[in-house]
């Protein structure tokens, strides 16, 4: 387990099973977590992360060094999920193709979450980036996730580099707008 | 220089600008407190979504999206207002105009309803048989139907539950009359409506003897040894009574259970019977259909409508206008009896049916020969019809899982469990059906309680499709939590069901068994669903 990233790595492309299983350990529970943000249920997620593993096994001969193992995996990860949730045939509206995001002009909007995360603060933020749609959220997680980036998220979800930006920015201003809404609710 | 806008700096800090932007943005940025106050909030901003992401990926699950149908809600909400406004609308035009002949078939009439169920439940006893074999096929339409109705679902399970039974509630609440009036007379000796009197509103009265002579402007539910209608009742008569005589008028239907029910005046509609003994007097009348359980049955009046009846013994002496089916010990068609369609006697012997000379049947005569048939196990046509009911349950419950996984999720795996499964079964069981009846006795709600029935029936057929699979994993060995196979565990469960159920003395136990865990899993399983919908609300 101590052992340094590189060894194991190499270790676990020279096909060694013991190596590739302190990998799932290092892995896993990030892997379970990418796919529960990415699917939404539990259930889901287990089924994915453990198909991610199955192809990373797979596929490590051509991991090469250039790219951060953990990187490499989460793209591997997010890939098949978004692949899921394509199959779900809900990207007709999720993912709008190619058409250009276009810019919102600024309006009078919530501003930037406030510094204070107590317990309670990021329980609501967690509910709110769930409750966020799918075309904000899966950006927003492959970002500030597994920190991809906006190349790797723009190839994963097949879009333009400029609208994975754009997404990104946009799906912060939702989040605001929804604690704000779940603030005045709480007052109220 | 002119500030940048907020996306620029989102971008900024996901250090995805190219070098020569980002060194414009750092330049701005040293001169202007403004825009760097901004860029530090949302670097915190960043963080936190950061940290949510972080002890949210590895605590709960996400909430499912609460994605709309790609519409904004302001516009589908009054879409859907006008949607159900129509559909009431064209409810009560068909309500209103549905043909007199077949109003029996009318789902939006009340006594339509009624003596639909009185009649199939009455098939159901007397043509069992039947019926049974009917179910393989039954079943298979059941699944196309859950195709559709599934269909259904998807486009609507990603929208609040409650405004499709928002939907359902104004629908029927809007054809729907007001509930009538009730007056109640309980009295220990008797009640009674004298000649001179006009009850305004239906009546409910209790009494050792109720005298109906005067007249009731609704419906009378009566309870007591002795109730006598003389007089005139213009709506539906419900009794439990020893004895029941209608001497007089009665513009609606009868229901009645009792010792001795007679009918010697007019009623108008159908006659509904649970006793001992039916008799339509000569002389008396009835405008409907008579259906009766009873152990003789005497037709000596007229029946403007069909005969219905399981008895030990019937015998017809009147006029029936449509057709006469008889499931007795004896039946007896004397010679003044006139039948305007077919008869058809189920008896055990050929010589339990008389078909006296002089009497006339305007269709064909049948007399089906019911009693010793020879095991059952003995014949082909028996494992044919359980393979095609196999088959189709199977089938039933593949689509099932592929519409709904979540059901499939209630745990089997210590005894515990299964005692808890049986108990909750039980319950589901015995808690339906009293509040179906509880929710029927308002007017509005029958609908609702006829719909809750009718899924309660069909789970009462289905729940093994539940069982199935855990009995199959068991037996597979299959590891649970691991990726599931779900088609092979479910048939081979089925099988192991079909078999315990069949068998001779102990099936019935079985079925039992199965039908309570069946019911327990589903509940376990739904509660599961909404106890973790509900702790993730934020």
């Amino acid at each position: 387990m101590d052992a340094p990233l590189e060894s194991i790595l190499r270790q676990a492309q020279a096909g060694d099973p013991e190596a590739f299983a302190s990998l799932y350990r290092l892995f896993s529970r990030k892997v379970l977590g990418l796919c529960r943000h990415l699917l939404g249920t539990q259930e889901e997620a287990e089924d994915a992360a453990s198909e991610v593993f199955l192809r990373a096994q797979k596929a490590m001969n051509s991991y090469r060094s250039e790219m951060p193992f953990p990187t490499w995996l989460y793209s591997i990860a997010s890939h098949y999920c978004v692949d899921q949730l394509r199959r779900r045939g809900l990207e007709g509206r999720i993912f709008s193709g190619d058409q250009p995001v276009e810019w919102e002009p600024p309006s009078k909007e919530p501003s930037p979450l406030g510094e204070v995360l107590t317990t309670e603060r990021r329980e609501s933020v967690q509910g709110a980036v769930a409750a966020l749609p799918e075309r904000y959220r899966l950006p927003l997680t492959l970002r500030y996730y597994s920190d991809l980036t906006y190349d790797q998220i723009a190839e994963t979800l097949q879009m333009p580099r400029s609208n994975v930006a754009t997404l990104i920015f946009r799906g912060k201003k939702e989040l605001r707008r929804i604690l704000a809404r779940a603030g005045e609710e709480g007052q109220s | 220089m002119n500030c940048f806008p907020e996306l620029t700096y989102s971008i900024y800090l996901d250090q995805e600008l190219s070098a020569d932007e980002r060194h414009a943005v750092e330049t701005h940025l040293a001169i202007c407190p403004a825009c760097r106050a901004q860029v530090e909030r949302l670097s915190v901003e960043n963080r936190l979504i950061a940290e949510a992401l972080e002890s949210g990926g590895e605590g709960l699950a996400a909430v499912p999206s609460k994605e709309g149908l790609g519409f904004p809600l302001a516009w589908v909400l009054p879409a859907m207002m006008g949607g159900i406004f129509a559909l009431s609308w064209t409810v009560r035009w068909i309500s209103s105009n549905f043909p007199v002949s077949a109003n029996w078939f009318n789902p939006f009439n009340r006594t339509a309803i009624l003596n639909f169920f009185l009649s199939v439940a009455f098939f159901l006893s007397a043509e069992r048989q039947a019926i049974f074999h009917w179910f393989g096929l039954a079943v298979t339409s059941l699944a196309v139907g859950l195709i559709v109705a599934g269909g259904i679902y998807l486009l609507l399970r990603r929208w609040p539950l409650h405004f499709a039974l928002l939907g359902a509630v104004m629908i029927f609440a809007g054809p729907g009359k007001p509930a009538y009036a009730i007056e109640t007379r309980n009295s220990g000796q008797t009640v009674t409506v004298p000649p001179s009197e006009t009850v305004a509103d239906s009546l409910e009265a209790g009494a050792q003897y109720v005298e109906i002579a005067g007249r009731i402007n609704g419906n009378l539910i009566a309870h007591g040894q002795k109730i006598t209608i003389s007089g005139i009742v213009t709506g539906d008569v419900i009794t439990s009574s020893q004895t029941l005589d209608i001497e007089g008028t009665v513009q609606g239907n009868v229901f009645a259970w009792g010792q001795f029910v007679t009918v010697h005046g007019k009623v108008g509609q159908s006659v509904h019977v649970f006793a001992e003994s039916l008799e339509l007097a000569n002389g008396g009348q009835v405008g409907g259909d008579v259906l009766a359980f009873c152990q003789t049955v005497n037709i000596n009046g007229n029946v403007n409508g069909g005969v219905a009846v399981g008895a030990a013994s019937v015998m017809l002496r009147g006029d029936v206008d449509h057709g006469v089916y008889a499931s007795a010990g004896q039946v007896r068609v004397a010679s003044s009896a006139h039948i305007g369609q077919n008869l058809v006697a189920r008896v055990n012997r050929t010589r339990d049916f008389r078909l006296d000379p002089g009497a006339v049947v305007r269709g064909k005569t049948e007399v089906k020969l019911s009693g010793n048939r020879g095991s059952r196990f003995l014949t082909l046509h028996y494992y044919l019809w359980r393979a095609v009911e196999l088959c189709a349950v199977w089938l039933t419950g593949l689509v099932l899982f592929w519409l709904f996984p979540s059901l499939f999720q209630g745990k089997l795996e210590t005894s515990s469990d299964l005692l808890k499964a049986i108990g909750w079964g039980g319950v589901l069981l015995v808690v339906t059906p009293v509040a179906v009846i509880t929710v029927a006795l308002t007017l509005v709600g029958l609908p609702l309680a006829i719909m809750a029935l009718m899924l309660w029936i069909i789970g009462l057929f289905l729940v093994k499709i539940f069982v199935a699979p855990v009995i199959g994993n068991r037996l597979m060995g299959t590891v649970p939590g691991a990726k599931k196979p779900f088609a092979v565990p479910l048939l081979l469960g089925l099988v192991v069901i079909f078999v315990a159920v069949a068998l001779p003395y102990v099936g019935i136990w079985d079925s039992s068994l199965v039908t309570l865990t069946g019911f327990g899993l589903v509940l376990s399983a739904a509660r599961q669903t909404w106890g973790r919908r509900r702790s993730l609300t934020p």
